[in-house]
């Protein structure tokens, strides 16, 4: 519960800079991706609207939120997390979009396609996922629940 | 630092709860993509629902297709309006952790209600937004509520695990 609260406090502080940052970092995340699909030799013209940067802010809220792990242990969480998410989160729009391309063609697919529904949804939920998969799996041992624990430490 | 009793051995287990999370994840994000009916579902109900809820609350209310218009606010209700997407992530969760089945459904079943009650509040506090703060309307919309919505899955899903407690796990 303090973790949640903690959490809440954190998320909606950082989410002040995410969001002026917006722009310019989806921005930038399409020119970064656009320029490895044109290395790949798939072209294409990408204008984001993605919950970036916003899932960084909120594993960074995670990790100062957390309150069993030491300082130290969190730092070093947000020191390699922040930029990890951040490089999973180009590697993502270029394995989705690379993916589709490769597998529709060079003109890709009806909006309305299923396999399109999916990579659409795919990729708008990634970032919120990834951020707290990856606090689970770099802060998890501590931070969670007595009974989460119990069971994993089986 | 106090060590907390089988920490050091949780790694593993947390993965496989990961790893299955993710995997049942894209594969209901997969089943949504193929039937998109369940999306149109998801719009009709919720717009049925802020119907009822308008009347029940004596709100200036009309509804026309997907558009509803809520106390003098006009919102497009979308696939991203409903609750599914942080129903499926709950469920997924529910279902990655191990935890006798009724236990599963009726946290499945209980989570699913809270999110759609949830969700309803979430459209209706929009729809204020919209009318009486325009200007924090994409902030609140794209972020605050997103955040907020991360963390009511989060204390659900920790609120089961914790409930689960004083029941037995079957032999």
């Amino acid at each position: 519960m303090i973790w949640l609260a903690r959490f809440l406090a954190w998320a909606t502080l950082l989410s002040i800079p995410c969001f002026l940052l917006m722009k310019p970092y989806q921005s930038a995340l399409a020119q970064v991706a656009m320029g490895f699909l044109s290395a790949l030799r798939l072209p294409v013209a990408l204008e984001l609207r993605l919950q970036e940067p916003f899932n960084l802010g909120i594993y960074a809220a995670m990790c100062l939120a957390s309150v069993r792990s030491s300082m130290r242990e969190r730092m070093r969480a947000l020191v390699v997390g922040v930029p990890a998410l951040a490089l999973f989160g180009l590697f993502t729009v270029v394995a989705v979009i690379g993916g589709y391309r490769v597998v529709t063609g060079s003109h890709g697919a009806d909006a309305d396609n299923a396999t399109t529904r999916w990579i659409l949804s795919a990729i708008e939920t990634i970032p919120w996922v990834s951020a707290p998969a990856l606090w689970l799996a770099l802060l998890g041992r501590r931070e969670l629940p007595g009974p989460f624990l119990r069971w994993a430490a089986g | 630092m106090a060590r907390r009793p089988g920490t050091s051995s949780a790694r593993p287990k947390i993965f496989q709860f990961l790893a299955t999370f993710l995997a049942t994840w894209f594969l209901a994000l997969a089943a949504l993509a193929a039937i998109p009916a369940v999306d149109q579902w998801a719009v009709r109900a919720t717009v049925a629902s802020l119907t009822a809820v308008a009347h029940l609350l004596r709100l200036e209310y009309i509804a026309a297709g997907s558009y509803v218009t809520l106390a003098g606010a006009t919102l497009d209700i979308v696939s991203d309006c409903t609750p599914l997407m942080p129903t499926l992530a709950l469920w997924c969760a529910i279902f990655a952790f191990p935890a006798p089945w009724l236990w599963k459904v009726l946290g499945m079943i209980g989570g699913a209600l809270l999110l759609w009650i949830y969700n309803l509040a979430r459209v209706i506090a929009i729809a204020f937004v919209l009318q009486h703060r325009p200007t924090w309307f994409e902030f609140v919309h794209a972020y605050l509520w997103q955040t907020v919505t991360l963390c009511i899955v989060l204390l659900l899903f920790i609120g089961w695990i914790r409930a689960r407690m004083p029941m037995r796990a079957p032999p």
